[in-house]
């Protein structure tokens, strides 16, 4: 027996494993819009189904042969196997459908119901059998129970399935064609509907392909029913708005309604705004409802336009715009407004204007009327006073310009009022600039000392300019000129001067062309006067002319330019002079130089003994450099051996006129003792002061050495001759003398030889001596206040001897008084010795000489003369040279040195005398000789 | 005929020192030499001579410094000394005359029997 539990048979155990396959329809029922109770049935039914199948092996034992049996498990085989497939092909189906593969709205809604049936049916068929087989099989034990319960089983699975079947199946199909025949019927009343509907109603498959389009889609799409249908929506979609219609089609494949507006493309490829709706019907159709709405976009997108203009104009209104309403509560305001009244537009809004537009008169400071009670009174636009603040909330003051007009609505009744306000303050403050500018060179153009004229030039047809216009002269012009103002304001240049052509048209014109200004001078014919005229452009066609009076001036230039002619002249001597000077410097130059650079020292210094300038030999003779005497009194920086000899020197300077020379000793840096022979010379201006002194000094230390040498060697040359001379005349003195004994004749004779001889040696060597001092110019002159007298007289007598031996007479022709003569006596008894000497041995017997001795204004004259045998013209000029004799008296007298006239000539000249003489041959010879007075010195 | 007076006679050269000291001695005067300065000095000083001969040019002590040396004593101050000399330079003669000597004679130009005229008429022996 199949029911029984207890035996474990494939028949017991199947429905168990049939309910899962139904347990999972259970589940699935949403999906596939089955109902819980649609389900239930299904499954009840199917179950009854297969309990049939199940139960009949139980009768078929007693009813029905074992074949049937066979049967009967073929059959069970059959069902589970098909069941198996069915549950397949509805997990398939399920699938499917859950892709959106399978549309719902598939016509062949039977195969659903079938699909219902079975799985309900199956299920709780299954649990039903599992129950009862197992439950009455537990409790039942009576055989024939059990097959009463089974017939009963099957009558209440038949009549159960019948039943199931009517209700699910048959009753379905019924309500189904019932509602299809509605749905037609509907559906036709719908199709009319749509057909007529003034909107476009299409349907689209799930892939968006259309499936009906009604005629008032075609015609908002431009193409015929034929050509819409099978085609995808995505040919009314612009290219840009595609992906929208994925997202859309995806979205009413979840089952979403959507609402939006799109563009849509028709066939004529003009673009059309539709607002459309749709939403999914059935199981795989969308319907979609499209209304034109191009024109109302079109209007919305003016309206948009418009506003947003307006927006953007308002806001972009650099005035602030604010707007109320006619009780002044305000509106709106742009952000023009905002920044004005420095709040934001929240602040304003629906306040009343007072509250935030605070105005004030700029001059009264009082208060300004409300600009909306004005505009609502009046009812036209207002303007507000020029001078009008605006006061912010934070107490800033801003200079407004404003008006304020009424705004009316559709029947020109008020409906606001808006305000236009401009911040000026800078423009006020700029104003104000230019106004105080333009009052101040008003005040110029009034006050100026010149003439000024403004002018405009005026032009013919073909622009070239012929006159100018006087727009406006100062008060000096009027003066200057001598007109009013009035008689020349907007005149022209030919009325006003009453000329040809306009004055100076044309340096106006290029001074306005060039845009610079010029000056000149002129004489202006009409007036009879100088000027000075500046013309400066103020544009292109308009200049002002400055002008003054200068004819006074112009006579003053005349005066002063003869005074430059006569400057230059000035100018050109001056530089003539300056060139003299240049000569003069270059020549100063040369001298500086010179004695820059000369072996003497010379120095100059001021009257007060301070150096002003030492030249290079300074510093090689006083061994001190030219700085340390520069600046410094002249005997101080340097000192002497000798104690009194600097202040000796300084008495020679300190305001001394006289020039000065002589030797000082002095010590150089190095302590050395030098001689310098010291020349001091002052320099006086014209009126005789002293302006400096130039003391010019020489190193004569070695100089003087080797004179001293030559003096020490005449010295010692003349002693060392002089002293055996000596003995030879003392001793023969000694010898010829009485006492010493008697000598013969011939032994006095021969000693009178000697001597004579040895006098001619002491003559020549004293001679020579004198004649080495002269040569070698050792000789010193020490002149003193001599008896010339007693001179003479000395020599005369010394020469007695002999002028007694030739019977000479020597008269002499002195002054009664003894002359005091300053000279030197040693040099001039030589002269004196010499030239008597001379006129003695040279006269012959019995001759005479005549010596004279005279002073005539301070000079000593000398005249010696003979009757002796004179000197042959030939030897005139001979008879001073060294040796000399002439040869007329060579023959006559063998003695002579020749050397007497030549020493007494260089005596003479060394006391700055003269000797001259005449001489005729055997006649006579007269020297002269004239000596000057000599200064007393040692 | 003897005269009282001291004579001293400095010269180097002795020729003439011999024939001076032999003619003052013929004069009458008592005649001392001297060969050079330092002696002159040492015999004046020691024998104060009335009168004083010197020659200039001489060695160890020239004329002019035994002048000097003379004249520092308080004696040899006021003894009339008579230069006679070959040199006849001013410079050596001014030197001489500071020394206070009566005379300058140069040798050459004068006569040994003027000499002794001079140193008479000095002594005051006018003879």
């Amino acid at each position: 027996m199949m029911c029984y539990p207890q035996l474990p048979d494939k028949k017991t155990q199947k429905p168990p494993a049939n309910t899962i396959p139904f347990l999972t329809l259970f589940f699935y029922r949403k999906k596939i819009r089955l109902s819980a109770k649609k389900s239930f049935a299904l499954f009840f039914i199917f179950f009854s189904v297969l309990l049939f199948v199940y139960s009949l092996p139980a009768y078929a034992e007693e009813i029905i042969s074992a074949d049937i049996l066979e049967i009967d498990i073929f059959l069970q085989t059959i069902l589970e196997v098909g069941i198996l497939v069915i549950f397949a092909y509805f997990i398939y189906f399920g699938r499917k459908w859950n892709k959106g593969e399978i549309s719902i709205l598939d016509n062949d809604s039977i195969k659903r119901a079938v699909a219902h049936v079975v799985g309900i049916y199956g299920f709780f068929g299954s649990v039903w059998i599992f129950l009862s087989d197992t439950i009455l099989g537990w409790v039942v034990q009576n055989q024939t129970v059990l097959i009463q319960i089974a017939i009963l089983k099957g009558s209440l699975f038949i009549i159960t399935t019948a039943t199931l079947l009517y209700f699910l199946f048959y009753r379905n199909l019924y309500r189904y064609r019932k509602s299809e025949l509605a749905l037609k019927d509907s559906e036709k009343r719908y199709r009319n509907m749509i057909e007529i509907a003034p909107d476009a109603i299409f349907t689209l498959n799930h892939e968006g392909i259309f499936q009906t389009i009604n005629p008032a889609g075609c015609r908002l799409l431009g193409y015929t029913k034929k050509e819409l249908e099978g085609s995808s929506i995505e040919i009314t979609y612009a290219t840009e708005e595609v992906s929208n219609m994925r997202e859309r089609l995806k979205q009413l494949a979840q089952n979403k309604t959507l609402r939006f507006e799109r563009q849509m493309v028709r066939k004529d490829g003009v673009h059309i705004f539709v607002d459309v709706v749709t939403s999914p019907i059935g199981e795989s159709s969308y319907q979609a409802f499209a209304r034109d709405i191009t024109e109302q976009k079109t209007n919305e997108r003016n309206i948009i336009e418009s506003r947003e203009n307006l927006s953007v104009t308002l806001n972009s209104i650099g005035d602030a715009v604010i707007v109320t309403d006619t009780t002044g509560i305000i509106t709106r305001i742009n952000n023009a407004a905002e920044r004005l009244l420095d709040l934001s537009y929240n602040d304003t809004v629906g306040k009343p204007l007072n509250s935030i537009f605070n105005i004030i008169n700029n001059e009264t400071g009082m208060p300004a009327e409300n600009p909306v009670e004005q505009v609502v009174k009046s009812g036209k636009t207002v303007d507000l006073a020029n001078h009008t603040a605006l006061i912010l909330h934070n107490g800033t003051v801003r200079q407004i310009a404003d008006s304020a007009s009424p705004i009316h609505g559709k029947n020109n009744e008020l409906t606001g009022v808006v305000i236009v306000c401009r911040d000026v303050t800078e423009t006020y403050a700029k104003d104000k600039v230019i106004r105080e500018s333009e009052l101040r060179f008003h005040a110029l153009f009034m006050e100026m000392n010149e003439g000024c004229a403004l002018h405009t030039i005026i032009y013919d047809d073909k622009k070239i300019p012929v006159n100018y216009r006087i727009l406006d002269v100062n008060p000096q012009y009027e003066s200057i000129i001598g007109v009013n103002r009035n008689d020349v304001i907007s005149k022209t240049a030919t009325e006003v001067y009453k000329t040809a052509v306009a004055p100076f048209l044309s340096e106006c014109i290029v001074a306005c062309n060039s845009k610079k200004s010029f000056s000149f001078e002129t004489f202006f014919l009409p007036l009879e006067k100088y000027f000075h005229i500046s013309i400066a452009p103020l544009g292109l066609d308009s200049f002002a002319t400055i002008f003054f009076d200068i004819t006074d001036q112009k006579r003053n230039e005349a005066k002063i330019k003869m005074q430059d002619e006569r400057m230059t002249e000035n100018i050109k001597e001056l530089q003539i002079e300056q060139e003299k000077l240049i000569r003069l410097t270059i020549d100063l130059d040369k001298f500086k130089k010179a004695v820059e650079n000369v072996s003497e020292q010379v120095v100059i210094c001021n009257p007060a003994g301070k150096i002003i300038y030492c030249n290079k030999a300074t510093e090689t003779i006083t061994g001190h450099s030219q700085d340390e005497f520069l600046e410094k009194h002249i005997f101080t920086v340097r000192s002497s051996p000798d104690k009194n000899q600097l202040a000796q020197l300084l008495s020679h300077i300190e305001g001394s006129k006289e020039h000065w020379t002589g030797d000082a000793r002095f010590l150089r840096k190095n302590g050395e003792i030098y001689i310098a022979d010291i020349s001091i010379s002052p320099i006086s201006d014209a009126n005789g002061t002293v302006l400096f002194y130039v003391i010019v000094e020489r190193d004569i230390t070695k100089a003087r050495e080797v004179e001293r040498a030559k003096t020490e060697f005449v010295f010692l040359a003349s002693h060392q001759l002089k002293a055996p001379l000596t003995i030879i005349s003392w001793y023969l003195e000694t010898l010829t003398s009485e006492n010493f004994g008697e000598l013969d004749e011939k032994h006095r004779k021969y000693f009178d030889e000697i001597n004579t001889a040895n006098n001619r040696m002491k003559k020549l060597v004293g001679d020579l001596l004198n004649v080495a001092r002269i040569d070698m110019d050792t000789l010193g002159l020490h002149n003193k206040k001599t008896n010339v007298n007693e001179i003479y007289c000395s020599v005369v007598k010394e020469i007695e001897p002999l002028t007694a031996k030739k019977e000479i007479t020597i008269t002499a022709k002195c002054p009664a008084e003894s002359l005091d003569f300053i000279l030197d006596p040693d040099l001039f008894r030589i002269i004196i010795q010499n030239l008597i000497m001379n006129a003695v041995k040279y006269t012959p017997q019995k001759g005479s000489v005549v010596f004279s001795l005279t002073c005539k204004d301070d000079t000593l004259l000398v005249d010696i003369t003979d009757t002796g045998y004179g000197i042959p013209a030939k030897d005139v000029n001979h008879i001073f040279s060294k040796f000399f004799r002439a040869d007329n008296i060579r023959l006559i007298e063998a003695e002579g040195t020749g050397l007497g006239l030549y020493i007494a000539k260089s005596f003479i000249e060394k006391m700055k005398g003269s000797i001259t003489f005449e001489s005729k041959e055997n006649v006579g010879t007269s020297f002269h000789v004239a000596i000057p007075a000599a200064q007393e010195k040692n | 005929m003897k005269i009282n007076k001291k004579i001293l006679i400095v010269e180097d050269d002795s020729a003439l020192l011999d024939l001076l000291g032999e003619k003052f001695t013929s004069e009458g005067f008592d005649v001392l030499k001297a060969q050079h300065g330092a002696i002159g000095l040492e015999i004046a000083l020691r024998e104060h001579p009335d009168l004083i001969l010197l020659d200039i040019v001489m060695p160890v002590m020239d004329g002019i410094t035994l002048s000097a040396k003379i004249r520092e004593d308080s004696w040899g101050r006021t003894v009339p000394i008579l230069i006679l000399t070959n040199l006849s330079d001013t410079e050596t003669m001014s030197k001489a005359l500071q020394n206070n000597v009566f005379d300058f004679l140069v040798k050459s130009d004068w006569k040994i029997a003027e000499v002794v005229a001079r140193v008479r008429s000095k002594l005051s022996l006018n003879l």
